[in-house]
């Protein structure tokens, strides 16, 4: 129960604020909720999808990549380090049922099959833990840039290595462990929940991960808005200077998505166009993005020798899962001297 | 043996002085003694196993795997304790600004817990188990020797290594300024024996006004060469030979010597002996040049 809550407290914090910040993540959380009640439910009898060997092979895998995720993937500084977390504890959950918790029950609800196999899943588990270790040292006195890295991971790869030392019986476990098979001659129940759980699991890993491929794909939303013309004199010359408000914002993706703003004015006195505001360096800013980074590439306000006018916004998006994925958006501005707009956004 | 562990996890006193190869000789022989006592169980082939010894082997596997879970989350929270103490003790005192990485006894400790605790935990609740004595001390004897060449071996051979200034040990490498002109602390370090000998390390401020480049801020004009004083005189700007610490080395003989040439370009030298035995034998020799022109350009550095 207390991993329940544990999953509950996690996504329901980020729940209250995800309303504020995107439906998403209320909506992610509430599938993770969903998993996590469906996964408990599931029989523990032989015979159920869990006690299948592959089942639990993969739910190994995944869980070390997960892990691998947590030490190298650089989320930390960012909200996607939630996902990563709450596919940890999830995962966990499956985990648990998948071996019956074997690894951590008391001895005397055991038969003498099961705590051969728990102290044979130690016996490996220590060895690969010793092994490990080893690396970890010899990766701290090999060179200089190696320290550097461990130094710099090790406070971010700490909660994977909790996941390896409180888990990694039971992953062992999970691995060697055949097929649990139901007895000959007992009817097969049809079991509701472990229909729902496998698809449902399966979802909740992939759906950031799909989300944060689609996100390079996906076409650039854009919504402009430009006032009306208004007009100024200057004090000097005492000539009229047209001006006009700019208002747009372009994003991308679905969940896993970014966004940029220009809102600008520009102005015309028939010779040139030019920026009165909202065109400088400091403007080219993101307004949101949600499991994404978002890096300017470009900010350039130029003006033509025929005193056109010409504004450029340029960002890299990258989800925070993939950060090999990149998708560019850009917003554009090119307004001649009489005040016609050529292009925006 | 837990005991000398924890001890040597703490990072207390900060420095060893070299005596660290003592607690792991007598470590290694203690291992021996231990696995002597347990009959090698926890090493052991199944093979050569009857079904109530793998019974008490794979018991202490398991028990050991939680144990070895629960003693390196206590080390880590002994180190931390143990830095927070010996900044406290230091504290107002200079701290090292050389990043020397994980140390060398914190290194011995987690791998002693990783070898022996199944060792361990067969010695501690298996009633007397019937194994023969040794006839002599050969084999205590031989360990330890063999941990001390390991170790000499390792200090002779292994590549020094640079040490980066550290993150929070002060204002290492960063810019200054005096009534005289721009200045710069650099910061330097070298690592000998791969963590398992010493670290030598120093600080210094060199400031420059067009004409000549020039060290400031060494206490009480320490050090040889031309040292010139100056407006900032903060003692702890320069320091010769202040970063350095040793567990299973000492370090001696941290000489700083400077030079202007007639360009007025800044030549400082820091010279170190790291030996692992007495009378500095078995000694590596650690030098580090600095080299500033008098328009501040770094030709060569730490």
């Amino acid at each position: 129960m207390w991993l329940v809550a544990a999953v509950v407290a996690l996504i329901l914090l980020p729940a209250v604020f995800g309303i504020a910040l995107g439906w998403f993540i209320a909506a992610y959380a509430a599938l993770v909720l969903a998993t996590a009640t469906v996964l408990r439910q599931v029989n523990r009898e032989p015979g159920s999808w869990l006690g299948r060997r592959w089942v639990r092979r993969a739910l190994v895998v995944v869980l070390g990549a997960d892990c691998l995720v947590l030490l190298f993937g650089g989320v930390w500084f960012s909200t996607a380090v939630l996902v990563p977390i709450v596919l940890l504890i999830l995962l966990n959950i499956a985990l648990g049922r998948a071996t019956q918790r074997v690894a951590t029950a008391p001895d005397a609800t055991l038969d003498e099959r099961q705590e051969e196999l728990r102290n044979r899943a130690h016996l490996v588990s220590y060895r690969l833990l010793a092994i490990g270790l080893t690396l970890i040292v010899i990766i701290g006195v090999a060179t200089p840039q190696t320290r550097w890295w461990l130094t710099h991971s090790l406070p971010l790869g700490f909660l994977g290595f909790l996941q390896l030392l409180f888990g990694l019986p039971a992953m062992v476990l999970a691995w060697i462990e055949s097929d649990r098979l139901a007895p000959e001659g007992e009817q097969k129940v049809g079991d509701v929940w472990a229909a729902a759980s496998l698809p449902l699991l399966g979802l909740t890993i992939a759906t950031p991960f799909v989300l944060s491929l689609a996100l390079t794909f996906l076409p650039v939303h854009t919504s402009p808005w430009m006032g009306p013309t208004r007009v100024d004199y200057l004090a000097a010359s005492n000539s009229p200077v047209h001006c006009r408000e700019f208002f747009t914002h372009a994003s991308v993706g679905i969940g896993v998505e970014a966004e940029i703003p220009l809102h600008a004015w520009a102005c015309w006195d028939g010779r040139h166009a030019y920026g009165a505001s909202g065109m400088n360096r400091s403007d080219c800013m993101p307004t949101q993005s949600v499991f994404a980074t978002v890096t300017t590439t470009r900010c350039t306000r130029t003006t033509s020798a025929d005193g056109t006018l010409h504004f450029t916004y340029r960002a890299a998006v990258r989800p925070a899962l993939l950060p090999f994925l990149v998708r560019e958006m850009e917003v554009r501005l090119v307004i001649d001297r009489n005040g016609h707009v050529e292009r925006f956004p | 043996m837990l005991a000398v562990c924890a001890f040597l996890v703490s990072g207390l006193p900060r420095s060893l002085h070299g005596t660290g190869i003592v607690l792991v000789v007598a470590l290694a022989v203690l291992d021996l003694v231990l696995v002597r006592a347990t009959g090698g169980l926890a090493f052991a082939a199944g093979s050569a196993l009857d079904e109530r010894e793998i019974a008490v082997r794979n018991l202490a596997y398991r028990r050991g795997f939680r144990l070895l879970g629960a003693a390196l989350v206590l080390a880590v929270a002994i180190w931390w304790v143990g830095n927070i103490v010996a900044f406290a003790i230091t504290y107002p005192g200079p701290s090292s600004q050389v990043d020397s990485g994980v140390s060398g006894r914190f290194v011995v400790a987690i791998l002693e817990l990783v070898a022996m605790m199944p060792t361990l935990v067969i010695a501690w609740m298996e009633p007397a188990l019937a194994v023969g004595r040794w006839a002599s001390l050969g084999p205590p004897a031989l360990a330890g020797s063999a941990t001390v060449v390991v170790w000499l071996l390792t200090l002779a051979l292994a590549p020094v290594q640079v040490a980066s200034p550290s993150l929070n040990g002060g204002a290492g490498g960063v810019a200054l300024t005096s009534r005289v002109g721009p200045c710069h602390q650099f910061v330097g370090g070298r690592i000998v024996g791969a963590g398992f000998g010493a670290t030598v390390g120093t600080h210094v401020v060199v400031c420059w006004d067009g004409r000549r480049t020039y060290v400031v801020g060494a206490p009480g004009g320490s050090g040889t060469g031309q040292l010139v004083s100056s407006p900032m005189g903060e003692p702890t700007l320069t320091a010769c030979g202040a970063d350095s610490s040793g567990d299973f080395a000492v370090v001696s003989g941290p000489t700083c010597t400077t030079r202007i040439s007639a360009d007025g370009t800044l030549h400082y030298t820091f010279r170190a002996r790291v030996s692992p035995l007495p009378f500095e034998m078995g000694a590596r020799e650690v030098t580090m040049n600095l080299v500033v022109t008098r328009q501040g350009r770094v030709l060569e550095a730490f």
